[in-house]
């Protein structure tokens, strides 16, 4: 049997310990997405806990029609993403005019370009780039590089198109490449 | 013929971001390649590292305790609200048995008037008293038991 379905209805069925079975699982998914979206590490805490609430609530209505783990992850990003309406943070910069060279300014004013370039350094100033970027961008480029989704399994924890997915992760690396030459000085 | 040149120059530079994702993957070395590549692989690392915080060890207990204490509130709580309902539908029904007796009951009163010299018989009032403390009794022993 599928490891998705007999999870699920172990749980459907109340066989002790299969819920936490299932918390342990996708723990991590729901805390990349959640953090990533709201960066402050109590309310992400708090946030994963009603996911994981509302999971417990709404499994039987769970018809496998997406592996579990894309259905856990679309409940913590509309869980996520009501905490950031109710904030009034934007989700996703506006959008850019279609014309490239506009995809490759705007990150590097934030950051001390004259500095030294050491390793270290450089992942630091990758990190605080990576966290100067919009919560969606921000949530895209971890699920497809840190937890490895496809695009068409972001597509579903998003409900965005593949297309926008797409975009999204190339105006991000590109942006943030750009940011690390300029940091080191090279011309793009 | 410029925007075929973009679209070409978006394909090579996405290609150049696939392939620094899939080397950092499968751990591949690298070494005197592209610039630009070397840089998404850098870029890919960082990504691929794990966030600083996480979530408590426990966190999946914590979600089950929760679980299980927010289920027993609210058995709790629908438990009071059918005592209240019950309460109520027998406060109900004994103000309508009042009313109808005032109303319609007259006629029964006077028909039931000569059992009611029975009231009168102290040994009604004992057998009465003896089926109550019987059952008092039998309560309690339960109770204990």
């Amino acid at each position: 049997m599928n490891p998705d379905r007999a999870l699920v209805e172990a749980v459907l069925a109340r066989e002790r310990g299969a819920f936490e079975r299932l918390v342990r699982e996708y723990q991590g998914l729901c805390w990349h997405i959640i953090q990533r979206m709201v960066r402050h590490p109590e309310d992400a805490r708090e946030l994963c806990q009603e996911t994981f609430l509302r999971v417990h609530q709404s499994l039987h209505q769970y018809r496998y029609e997406s592996a579990l783990k894309s259905w856990i992850g679309r409940v913590a990003y509309s869980i996520a993403l009501r905490h950031l309406e109710k904030q009034r943070i934007p989700l996703a910069e506006p959008a850019a005019d279609e014309d490239e060279t506009s995809l490759l300014e705007g990150v590097g004013d934030e950051f001390d370009l004259e500095a030294a370039c050491a390793d270290a350094e450089e992942a630091n100033h990758l990190h605080a780039a990576i966290e100067s970027l919009p919560p969606l961008q921000r949530t895209v480029l971890t699920l497809y590089h840190l937890e490895e989704a496809s695009i068409a399994d972001i597509a579903q924890i998003t409900g965005l198109a593949d297309g926008t997915i797409k975009s999204h992760l190339f105006r991000s690396r590109l942006r943030l490449r750009q940011a690390l030459e300029d940091r080191l000085g090279v011309a793009a | 013929m410029n925007t075929e040149n973009r679209r070409a120059s978006i394909e090579r530079e996405w290609a150049l971001q696939e392939r620094a994702l899939d080397e950092e993957r499968r751990r591949l070395p690298s070494a005197g390649e592209d610039a630009r590549l070397l840089r998404y692989r850098q870029l890919s690392r960082t990504l691929r590292q794990p966030l600083e915080q996480a979530l408590p060890a426990d966190f999946a207990s914590q979600v089950v305790q929760r679980i299980e204490a927010d289920a027993t509130a609210a058995e709790v709580r629908d438990r009071r609200f059918e005592r209240g309902m019950i309460g109520a539908l027998v406060a109900v029904f004994g103000l309508a048995i009042g009313a109808a007796i005032a109303i319609i009951g007259t006629g029964w009163l006077e028909a039931l008037a000569p059992y009611a010299r029975l009231l009168s018989n102290p040994w009604l009032f004992a057998l009465l008293a003896c089926v109550g403390v019987s059952r008092l009794f039998e309560g309690w022993h339960g109770h204990t038991r």
